[in-house]
């Protein structure tokens, strides 16, 4: 007899639990479980993905109350019983659909690309290149802005992904307006706001730690003044 | 759970402040009785001496110890970069130290009044 795992799926609308059997087949993953939830079981069980590689960062949800892709968690791997939830701290438009305004709205509060002087090309060391190198695979999946704490109790506090990608370009050396980036840094629901729970980096399914970005911009403040 | 470690001493670190915090206030408050004469302070002192209140010592000590390790570990993640990778082997090594530190401590100030000795 064919492996069944039992999907127990957050759905909106008054919030309530739903449970779905699906037949466990190598290999498949959470995703393509809910692929098959909608096919033959609810269509109209709403989600979000694209490329299904772990790549677009679409697909981050709550699964067995951790943060992760879906594309990227192995059904098997999970469990007999999984819980499949929306992201936390964004508001859910649809089951496991959440609006990721806020999300973006903060990346977007950090300028989150370098602001260039005239003169190029520009010659990076490669001792700041390697600075930045495991900072600078972000896929914006939101994964760590769900599970962080401070996120949760500030809705202001700019989280994980904003504050690494801020970091990475703070270590830019062509960027023009690194003091005024950091300035925008240090407000109150900026990066002091961050108290080094390490949330972030378990869950970041690129392996990232933002928290190391956040902490090398505390110390470029304290160091600035 | 996997991998909270740092949650639970995020949490921890909260609690055990807000915990040291308040017994400052308190003893501040209490040894203001002194103002109200020798009689009265030596009543409110009992209070510490009470078998009821030695378990809530120890506990203070535990917070105090936990606190100031933690606070130790965060300054370490901060101003020493290698650390970072290693931030679940650091709070281990905080909860070893405190249990290492706690168990006898915990002993000796329980000893008199709970282990009949002196």
């Amino acid at each position: 007899m064919a492996r069944t795992a039992r999907l127990t799926v957050r759905r909106s609308g008054p919030p309530r639990d739903q449970a779905f059997e699906v037949e466990v087949v190598p290999h498949m993953s959470v995703l393509d479980a809910l692929f098959r939830i909608v096919e033959d079981q609810d269509g109209t069980l709403a989600f979000r993905y694209s490329c299904r590689a772990g790549m677009c960062g679409s697909c981050a949800m709550v699964i067995n109350g951790r943060e992760g892709l879906a594309c990227r968690t192995s059904l098997a791997g999970a469990g007999r019983r999984i819980s499949v939830r929306p992201l936390r701290n964004l508001p859910v438009v649809k089951d496991l659909l959440v609006d990721m305004a806020p999300f973006f709205e903060k990346y977007a509060q950090v300028v989150p690309y370098p602001v260039q002087r005239a003169a190029e090309p520009a010659v990076i060391p490669p001792a700041l290149r390697q600075m930045i190198d495991r900072q600078l695979d972000c896929i914006t999946c939101g994964a760590c802005y769900s599970a962080c704490p401070i996120v949760a109790s500030d809705p202001d506090f700019l989280g994980p992904a904003a504050l690494n990608r801020a970091s990475c370009l703070v270590e830019d050396q062509r960027d023009v307006n690194r003091a005024e980036r950091l300035a925008a840094l240090v407000d109150k629901d900026g990066l002091w706001r961050c108290h080094t729970t390490f949330e972030c980096a378990a869950v970041c399914p690129k392996n990232l730690v933002p928290t190391r970005g956040i902490r090398n911009l505390k110390r470029e403040v304290l160091r600035r003044r | 759970m996997k991998q909270r470690e740092g949650l639970i001493s995020f949490w921890l670190h909260r609690v055990s402040g807000v915990a040291v915090m308040m017994f400052l206030i308190i003893h501040v408050g209490d040894t203001a009785f002194v103002m109200l004469g020798p009689a009265i302070y030596n009543r409110i002192l009992d209070i510490y001496k009470s078998a009821w209140f030695q378990p809530l010592e120890v506990l203070l000590v535990a917070a105090v110890l936990f606190h100031a390790l933690n606070g130790l570990k965060v300054i370490v993640l901060d101003f020493w970069d290698a650390t970072i990778l290693y931030q679940r082997q650091l709070t281990y090594a905080v909860a070893a130290l405190c249990l290492a530190v706690m168990l006898p401590v915990t002993y000796i100030m329980l000893r008199p009044t709970f282990f009949g000795g002196a």
